[in-house]
């Protein structure tokens, strides 16, 4: 009996905690266990009958709630392609505030853009199935989950630098009755792009979000 | 798959009303229903255990099956499955569906008059 525990605990390794998954587990450990006794009194010998009763299920990937079957090369190359598009978009974006001397978001993503260009070559290099499987299972459910969690952080994070730049500026006004000079368009928007690096951590939760739904065209349609 | 064995793709479509056919009889739980299917089919069938649970999850979500837990036996806790009166209705119309479909798939195929 243990050795076929052993299995179904492999089979689930990647799964763990909802009550829906033990059940599964429960009951194809169940099953297992009664199809192992029937061979066993069948007349099959104890280490056939394991062996029989374990590679009648070898994966149970496709019986997880939100899971969805994608072909594992193109949806990672695409994976890459989406967050190098958007951040060469941000950066884009970023480039005007170099003028106010705002180097360090433009620098931060043309850094980012650096890397995930470069593993996007050596991926694409490697030839589909080389090094990974061919199939990968990915939980729709979850990743919805983490772009949802993303937008909540990223909200909060927002409002906190808004406080936080806007006292920095404006706080010996209040303090010291040093009131912030402003005294031409070159100040405002200087003053103004202190909000804009800040602002660029968008692309994190609007990466999230777009690699939330990438899987829809590269699912697979199981057949039995 | 042996040639004595029925083509799986022929068979696809029909793994839910067979396994509601089972239920029909009496509940069941996973390893009894492979069972029941293979000696329903003169052990010319055999259903595999992942077809089995996507099957059987299929038809839960679809409320034409509930599930429950049976007694502690000497191998574990079984999940039983019951139809529903939905699944009832449900199988009952496949059948009728699938004599429909015997029947025009007979004539595209062979061409038989004998069922008339």
């Amino acid at each position: 009996m243990d050795e076929l525990k052993m299995h179904v605990d492999r089979l689930f390794s990647k799964y763990k905690g909802s009550s829906s998954v033990d059940d599964l587990k429960a009951e194809i450990l169940s099953n297992l266990e009664a199809k192992k006794n029937d061979l066993l009194s069948s007349g099959m010998g104890e280490e056939a009958a394991t062996k029989t009763a374990k590679g009648s299920i070898t994966s149970i990937d496709a019986l997880i709630d939100g899971n969805r079957k994608v072909r594992s090369y193109p949806y990672k190359i695409e994976k890459l392609q989406t967050i190098l598009l958007i951040l060469i978009v941000a950066w884009i974006f970023s480039t005007p505030f170099l003028l106010l001397q705002n180097f360090a978001t433009n620098a931060l993503l043309f850094l980012s853009i650096g890397v995930f260009g470069l593993t996007l070559i050596i991926k694409s290099r490697r030839k589909p199935g080389q090094d990974t499987r061919e199939y990968d299972h990915i939980n729709i459910n979850s990743l919805a989950r983490r772009a949802k969690l993303a937008w909540i952080i990223w909200t909060a994070f927002m409002v906190l630098c808004i406080l936080a730049i806007t006292g920095l500026n404006f706080s010996s006004n209040f303090w010291f009755s040093r009131p912030l000079i402003i005294d031409g368009p070159y100040q405002l928007a200087r003053l103004i792009s202190q909000y804009i690096g800040p602002a660029f951590t968008i692309v994190i939760p609007l990466i999230l979000a777009k690699l939330s739904k990438l899987w829809i065209k590269h699912e697979v349609i199981e057949d039995e | 798959m042996s040639i004595t064995g029925v083509s799986s793709d022929l068979i696809r479509g029909h793994i839910d009303t067979i396994i509601l056919r089972v239920l029909y009889e009496t509940d069941n739980y996973g390893y009894e229903i492979i069972k029941s299917i293979k000696r329903n089919s003169n052990g010319l069938y055999e259903l595999k255990e992942p077809s089995l649970y996507t099957s059987l999850k299929r038809l839960e979500k679809g409320k034409m099956v509930s599930s429950y837990w049976g007694d502690k036996t000497q191998g574990g806790r079984r999940k039983y499955y019951q139809i529903t009166p939905q699944g009832e209705a449900a199988y009952l119309k496949a059948i009728e569906q699938w004599h429909l479909a015997k029947k025009v798939i007979d004539l595209l195929v062979e061409g038989n008059e004998d069922n008339g």
